[in-house]
């Protein structure tokens, strides 16, 4: 436990996780070596969905209580064990937005897996300058707060995470090709909404 | 086409983030392009960013050998983490509401203590 928990450690093999969560089911001390894995990473996630350091760090301690008080009753599905964090970090997101009253928040289970509720006009009915961070937000990140939920976390998996499209794909529950379609529309929408805003 | 384009923005979305220079075909189209050159924008704005290693530290001592955090230590955290002139704007508030109470204090008691000469005598 000297270790410094900033430090991430290396990327475990999915044998190797599915161990450690087995571990910190009956064991609370363990459970620190799950959240050394992961706390820079949902840290990383909520910061970006957010854009604010103070409510990242509260909203980061809320999803590893919740992983924690849930954990005895976690059942692995072959999923990496991410996907179950991302998700208490997105549910925990979209209540931080709505309790604020900031902005439409689209829980990750009403998205059809082939995106068909997610128009291109969809994301420009969104609010503007949904978040109010205590930070100078750039152009882009505004216009990226503006993309519909799937499609920012996308970009966050890929470019904040730095996760293959095979990862993100079984964090988002698609398949790589639907992924690869999903990052392709993405950046049209993206640049779509760069372009309105530049008019505006 | 579409197959073609949505490749090629993942191979140079991948190749720029493992620092490489992705080559790239002549024929690209003003559209295809655009989207390069805006995931260079997102790759520039999208970095990694570090929590405070006194919060991951505390949030992990919290963790394995606390309870969740009350709302006292939340809004405590808040306030450690403001800037500066927040913190002494809080500060200043609480110090006058402590100077407030102690002067309603002190002269509860002085009414009571004059009272109390009054019944006595």
């Amino acid at each position: 436990m000297s270790e410094l928990p900033n430090s991430p450690n290396r990327e475990l093999t999915i044998e190797e996780e599915a161990e450690m969560v087995e571990r910190a089911q009956s064991d609370r001390e363990a459970f620190g070596e799950i959240y050394r894995q992961y706390v820079r990473r949902i840290y990383n996630y909520i910061y970006y969905r957010t854009g604010d350091h103070q409510e990242t760090e509260d909203l980061t301690a809320k999803v590893f209580f919740r992983a924690m008080d849930g954990l005895p009753k976690y059942t692995n599905r072959g999923l990496p064990f991410s996907a179950w964090l991302y998700r208490i970090a997105h549910n925990l997101v979209a209540n931080w937005y709505r309790d604020r009253g900031r902005r439409k928040i689209i829980p990750l289970d009403s998205i059809a897996p082939d995106d068909a509720s997610l128009t291109e006009a969809s994301a420009f009915n969104l609010p503007e300058a949904a978040v109010q961070g205590d930070e100078e937000r750039s152009f882009l990140m505004r216009a990226i707060r503006q993309l519909p939920e799937d499609r920012q976390q996308l970009l966050i998996f890929k470019f904040v995470e730095r996760l293959t499209n095979a990862e993100i794909g079984s964090i988002m529950g698609r398949s790589e090709g639907a992924i690869k379609s999903l990052y392709h529309r993405t950046l049209i929408a993206l640049r779509k909404i760069v372009g309105k805003n530049d008019k505006e | 086409m579409n197959d073609r384009i949505q490749e090629l923005l993942i191979a140079y979305t991948d190749a720029l983030l493992a620092g490489e220079s992705p080559e790239l075909p002549d024929d690209l189209g003003e559209d295809a392009e655009a989207l390069l050159a805006l995931i260079r924008q997102i790759q520039a704005e999208l970095r990694p960013v570090e929590p405070s290693p006194a919060f991951v530290r505390a949030l992990q001592h919290e963790l394995l050998h606390g309870s969740e955090p009350s709302l006292w230590r939340r809004t405590w955290w808040k306030i450690a983490r403001r800037p500066s002139k927040a913190q002494i704007a809080v500060g200043g508030g609480l110090t006058i509401g402590a100077g407030v109470t102690l002067w309603v204090l002190r002269q509860a008691y002085g009414m009571w203590q004059e009272h109390r000469a009054g019944s006595a005598a």
